[in-house]
């Protein structure tokens, strides 16, 4: 990094002059670390390539407006953080990340999940997609409804034209199901990693 | 608040913590939360494990970036435009104001259509007239006035007028010291500066004729005939015959040789150098030549008269006895 310092300024000076060049050194510089950094919020690739995208466009109109002896890095941080904070805020609050948690803290009290077998939040959300088609319908448009639109009980039920209290229940009964599948899941996933290693 | 975002990072959180994060993040003020993150992302390393998965297209990126672009050209476009309107607008005005006067100065000007020796010409005048010129005929008019209250032409050679019909506004021929005043005929107007008469052939309708002291009607099929000298009409029924410059021909009858020539000179636009033929000056020649077809015309002369001719350079020819 520090013997990257006098390339980097070099390259803001250009970029400030519109180099499309400069803009592409840079912007490969900081592509990965951006990426990465965002992901660990975000929790969702498609959200932290947005932010990169939405990130570096702003590079780009702001060109003029960076400071010389300013790091990239910092002028980066402060283009990309409102973003992130939302991104991080939707995440934390939302029904469908609680549902994984809940279902990573029964794994690890089972002891069935180890660190190489950790499912991602992402990874989660698709297998819980795949498994919510052999649901019953009904239990299908609520689980829909409760953790990817993220509705309460009430909104649910009327716009499923349920009582609430068939609302609650259908939807503990999906996760219940929903928890036992994934501890399987995850112990053929440990299974596989384990037979990977020894292939390895 | 820290720990639980490391945890939250790690996917270490349980049910609990998420509880307490979300309060935390609901009561924390922003600032706190920002702060947090800078620090992480200051010190932060992306290590192999932590790469994207797929790259991100850097194309998609500079897409935006020049869709974003060309939208501020096109609104740079606009004001380019707004601007070269102002300066635009008055040179607009000024010469739309040229030109008006310009155009104006046209209408106030005068009308002229001539044809020279061996030339024909059709006009139609702006009220639907049509006019059929010999050669050597001059038709002037003033477009600001003609067809206002009358429609007013000078006219001086030959030419066949069809007048469209207007009753409301007489059409006027004034030629050297006669007018022709009429509503809408078709008549065949002769009035040539060397020669001595002036004659009108009205083919249809009526016109009344004039000059500076004596006026006459004149009806279908007559012809009238102004004596310069004299300064006097005459009418005479129509001879049944075409009017033969019309039909491309040149009709004579008992014309002395050497009128018959200076007739051809006009028609063809040629010079003829007899002076070898000067005994023919009293011959007279009756009947009718083609007005288009000097060849023919030369043939049929030479056969009448027995002369030898020489088309010498393009229009003189020379004529002289076998």
């Amino acid at each position: 990094m520090e013997q990257n310092e006098p390339i980097e300024q070099q390259y803001i000076r250009e970029l400030k002059n519109s180099s499309r060049k400069a803009f592409n050194a840079l912007y490969r510089m900081y592509c990965a670390r951006l990426y990465a950094f965002a992901y660990q919020y975000t929790k969702s690739k498609e959200d932290a390539e947005e932010i990169i995208q939405d990130t570096f466009t702003k590079l780009w109109t702001y060109r003029k407006s960076i400071r010389q002896e300013e790091s990239l890095a910092s002028f980066l941080f402060q283009i990309a953080k409102n973003l992130l904070i939302n991104r991080f805020h939707s995440v934390v609050n939302s029904p469908l990340f609680e549902e994984y948690v809940v279902a990573h803290h029964e794994a690890v009290c089972l002891e069935t999940e180890s660190a190489s077998s950790r499912l991602e939040f992402e990874e989660f959300r698709e297998m819980l997609l795949v498994y919510i088609r052999q649901l019953p319908v009904t239990q299908q448009k609520i689980v829909y409804c409760r953790l990817f639109d993220e509705l309460t009980p009430p909104e649910t039920a009327q716009k499923l034209q349920l009582s609430e209290q068939t609302v609650r229940n259908q939807f503990s009964l999906a996760l219940k199901s929903l928890r036992r599948y994934l501890l399987s899941k995850n112990l053929l996933g440990l299974f596989f990693s384990l037979l990977y290693v020894i292939k390895t | 608040m820290k720990d639980l975002i490391e945890k939250y990072k790690r996917n270490e959180l349980t049910p609990e913590e998420l509880q307490t994060l979300r309060a935390k993040m609901a009561a924390g003020n922003a600032q706190d939360l920002e702060g947090i993150m800078r620090e992480d992302w200051e010190g932060f390393q992306s290590g192999p494990w932590m790469m994207p998965k797929k790259e991100i297209d850097y194309n998609a990126v500079w897409n935006e970036i020049e869709r974003k672009t060309i939208k501020n050209i096109v609104i740079n476009w606009r004001r380019i435009l707004s601007y070269a309107a102002i300066f635009l607008l008055p040179i607009l005005l000024f010469s739309t104001f040229y030109f008006y006067r310009e155009a104006r100065g046209v209408m106030t000007q005068e009308m002229i259509v001539q044809t020279e020796a061996g030339e024909h010409a059709n006009i139609t005048l702006p009220d639907g007239t049509s006019v059929n010129l010999n050669v050597r005929s001059r038709l002037t008019y003033n477009p600001a006035d003609f067809n206002k209250r009358t429609r007013r032409i000078g006219f001086i050679g030959e030419g066949y007028f069809q007048v469209a019909r207007n009753e409301e506004i007489p059409f006027i021929i004034s030629s050297q010291n006669i007018q022709l005043k009429v509503l809408g005929t078709e008549f065949n107007f002769r009035s040539r500066e060397n020669q001595d008469n002036i004659e009108v052939i009205l083919e249809k309708g009526h016109v009344l004729l004039s000059s500076s002291d004596k006026y006459i009607e004149l009806f279908e099929n007559e012809t009238a005939i102004y004596d310069k000298q004299t300064g006097t009409f005459s009418v005479e029924k129509q001879k049944d015959e075409p009017i033969h410059w019309l039909q491309k021909e040149l009709y004579f009858q008992n014309t002395p040789f050497a009128d018959l020539l200076k007739i051809l000179e006009e028609a063809y636009n040629v010079r003829f150098e007899w002076q070898a033929c000067e005994y023919l000056a009293g011959d007279r020649f009756s009947g009718t030549l083609p007005s288009s077809n000097l060849r023919s015309v030369l043939e049929i002369l030479r056969k009448s008269y027995g002369f030898e001719y020489e088309v010498n350079t393009a229009r003189v020819i020379v004529i002289r006895p076998e």
